[in-house]
């Protein structure tokens, strides 16, 4: 199934929103960047999962992210007790809307996951891009 | 409050389609509790919209804007500006609230962008259930708080109806009270279940929508 216009050269841009408590200790309150070959990360530390409105994932997906992953704390972890089950309710909302859309569902997901080191949440980034590869650019980047 | 729910997402896209620029108006009250016409909704069901349209080849502009009660004209007339660049509206607020823009903005085509479907409380978080069908003669009184006429599937006013489940759920749907057997159990509780055996005049339908549409006048508050 394709939702969008497969383009050769054009890489999936994934927008990675990670839970403070996602990243492991060492690497906050450093800038951290990681080149990936072949990706374009965006990756924004939220507060807490739950702070994840369903609006800012259609927006990023509207302003043409080809693929959203969501990091969020598992269960028994979540600071806020119930943080990342709301977050994990609001993916599974978002992903029932785009299909309705025709687009496919795959573009957004969540991974329950703590103090991953910044390669490990670009490798969540890199999952995500694989997963939407095959669903072509994002239908909003066409005719840009 | 009242309650309202989406559109299908492909009857809305179908509106759309042959406009240009089209304003989208929630509302804060009602619908903004019910999470179906707020903003939040607003700025869901725009980027959704455009996402949709654009993937099917048709450029339209959705402008967004919420008001404080689209169903006063005071809030209604801070849309003037946004409707004059405008060739179509969809309102998410309650049928009120879509009337109103239509009355003020006429002749712009003015869309519902939800059902409103009935008058709820919310029991708890994402879980809303009918509490009141405006049936202009209350008879909570005499139901020990309970309505029959929004919560018992028949509107039976002198029920139990004998299905009640032996869990005491609704022979129509099983996760819902039999509102007759909490009207029983409360009567019971407070030792007066005689009252509900009572004679009771036949109730009066005249001022509900039965009787036509409302209209209210008030001298003491008119100008
Ligand atoms: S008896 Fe009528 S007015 Fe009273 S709660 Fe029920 S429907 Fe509403
Ligand atoms: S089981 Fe109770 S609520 Fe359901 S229809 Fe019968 S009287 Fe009404």
């Amino acid at each position: 199934m394709s939702d969008g216009n497969q383009q050769p050269g054009q890489e999936p841009e994934v927008v990675l929103l990670y839970c403070q408590h996602g990243l492991c200790h060492e690497a906050k309150g450093s800038a951290w960047y990681q080149e990936c070959a072949g990706l374009s990360i965006r990756a924004i530390m939220m507060p807490c999962s739950s702070k994840i409105e369903v609006s800012y994932i259609l927006k990023l997906l509207e302003s043409g992210a080809d693929a959203v992953e969501v990091v969020a704390c598992p269960e028994k972890s979540c600071k806020y007790l119930v943080g990342s089950l709301r977050a994990e309710r609001r993916i599974e909302y978002v992903r029932g809307l785009l299909e309705k859309i025709g687009y496919a569902p795959e573009r957004v997901g969540i991974s329950r996951k703590l103090s991953q080191s910044p390669v490990q949440l670009m490798d969540l980034a890199r999952a995500r891009a694989d997963a939407v590869r095959s669903f072509g650019i994002n239908p909003m980047k066409k005719g840009e | 409050m009242i309650f309202a729910e989406w559109k299908p997402l492909d009857e809305l896209i179908d509106k759309l389609k042959i406009h240009r620029k089209v304003l989208l108006v929630g509302c804060a009250t009602c619908v903004a509790e019910c999470a179906a016409g707020g903003e939040k909704e607003v700025e869901t069901l725009a980027p959704l919209l455009r996402m949709a349209l654009k993937k099917q080849d048709h450029s339209i502009e959705i402008i967004t804007a919420t008001l404080e009660k689209q169903c006063e004209w005071e809030f209604v007339e801070q849309l003037a500006q946004q409707v004059a660049e405008v060739d179509a509206i969809m309102s998410i607020a309650c049928g009120i609230g879509v009337q109103a823009l239509a009355e003020r903005f006429d002749p712009v085509v003015v869309y519902p962008g939800v059902n409103t479907s009935a008058l709820t409380i919310r029991e708890e978080a994402g879980l809303w259930a009918a509490r009141c069908a405006a049936c202009g003669d209350c008879i909570l009184g005499e139901t020990f708080g309970y309505c029959p006429v929004a919560r018992c599937a028949k509107s039976l006013l002198n029920g139990p109806c004998g299905g009640t489940r032996k869990d005491g759920k609704c022979e129509v749907n099983e996760e819902v009270d039999c509102v007759w057997n909490l009207i029983v159990e409360r009567a019971d509780e407070r030792g007066r279940l005689e009252s509900l055996s009572k004679f009771k005049k036949a109730k009066d339908w005249s001022n509900s929508s039965h009787g036509g549409p409302k209209r209210v006048i008030r001298e003491d508050l008119r100008q």
